[in-house]
């Protein structure tokens, strides 16, 4: 199934050539969850602090479905 | 002078008739009296008669949540991006005590988002330049500068007598110290943090379960990708902004907006998003 992953300021570093308005069209096996396309796109776990799937908030082990819309968001430290 | 009702007039604003005193006759009977502005605000707020210069506050707060604003005393540690605009806000808001923490000096890269960095403070202490600028935005307030960095060793100076943690700060081991020093005494703490076109905020209220720890897991360094980032000037005024919104909540004596919640600015996208912290 077809998804469509965006990544948010740093995690942008684990995937070469990420265009941030486009984001990345990933080909998961149906059934798969949250965590599946993290480590597919190796993006350590402990770097994502925030999961969203089509626009509301959710968890590692979350299911998805075709053409969902996943995102993942850092936490930040500046002042 | 022999009053403050004497200096006080009445005006009529939408929602009524309210007696206002300007600050300098305000400041004048301070002096009379061998007390601070800051006590003169007090006692004139308890006689009903409100600082004129918060009189654009009166239709958002109430009489009596001005006045436990004057009384507050508010720790912002870090006078950067996010500290400029924190002390900015709540000093103009009325916030009656600022203690304003920072061991930095104004740097040419810092133009582009604090608040009190300009041609004239570059290379001045953060936290001094600081406590001159919101002295004359509001000379009815006590300020007080730390020109130094909070770590253990000043911690309990630091964070002495007052009501209200702000981290500003620019580092998460310091930010760490900060939120376990707040926690020990029982102080709420509203954390902001930005990078690029990012930022984010919550609140730990005294006794709850919620840790700093769930915000960055077992990170207490910033990586150099997030450092390379940079902050844009928008991102640490809106992330100091809310953070400054939730604090006048708290001392005016309303519930928390973001305690047990993080909230989640993405500029880029313009999306805002509230994660539970569980």
């Amino acid at each position: 199934m077809a998804l469509k992953v965006f990544l948010a300021a740093t995690l942008r570093r684990f995937v070469s050539g990420y265009d941030a308005g486009m984001g990345i069209a990933v080909d998961m096996t149906p059934g798969s969850c949250v965590r599946d396309v993290a480590t597919r796109l190796g993006i350590p776990e402990d770097e994502v602090r925030v999961i969203m799937v089509n626009g509301v908030a959710t968890r590692w082990d979350a299911r998805l479905g075709a053409d969902d819309r996943v995102a993942f968001f850092p936490a930040v430290g500046g002042g | 002078m022999e009053s403050l009702e004497a200096s006080a007039y009445r005006i009529q604003p939408e929602r009524g008739a309210q007696v206002v005193i300007e600050d300098a006759p305000l400041i004048e009977w301070a002096k009379t009296r061998g007390i601070p502005p800051s006590q003169a605000v007090i006692t004139a707020l308890e006689r009903g008669i409100l600082p004129v210069r918060y009189l654009k506050n009166r239709s958002a707060l109430e009489l009596s949540e001005q006045l436990r604003i004057c009384r507050s005393r508010v720790l912002i540690c870090g006078c950067g991006g996010l500290g400029g605009v924190l002390a900015s806000l709540l000093g103009r808001a009325g916030v009656g005590s600022l203690r304003l923490a920072d061991g930095d000096h104004f740097a040419p890269s810092n133009l582009n988002r604090q608040w009190f960095c300009d041609a004239e403070s570059l290379g001045r202490n953060k936290a001094e330049i600081a406590r001159d600028r919101i002295f004359k935005i509001n000379p009815l307030l006590d300020v007080a500068a730390v020109p130094s960095h909070f770590g253990d060793s000043n911690a309990h100076q630091i964070l002495d007598s007052v009501d209200l943690v702000l981290d500003a700060l620019d580092n998460l081991p310091s930010r760490f110290q900060l939120f376990e020093s707040a926690r020990k005494l029982g102080l709420p703490f509203i954390h902001g943090a930005v990078a690029g076109w990012w930022g984010q905020v919550t609140t730990f209220m005294p006794g709850s379960a919620a840790h700093l720890g769930q915000v960055y897991g077992e990170d207490r360094h910033r990586s150099e990708a997030e450092e390379e980032l940079g902050v844009l000037g928008p991102a640490a005024a809106l992330i100091g902004s809310i953070q400054s919104m939730e604090a006048l909540r708290l001392l005016a004596g309303r519930l928390p907006a973001y305690a047990g919640s993080l909230l989640y600015y993405d500029g880029e996208s313009g999306e805002q998003i509230m994660v539970p912290l569980s």
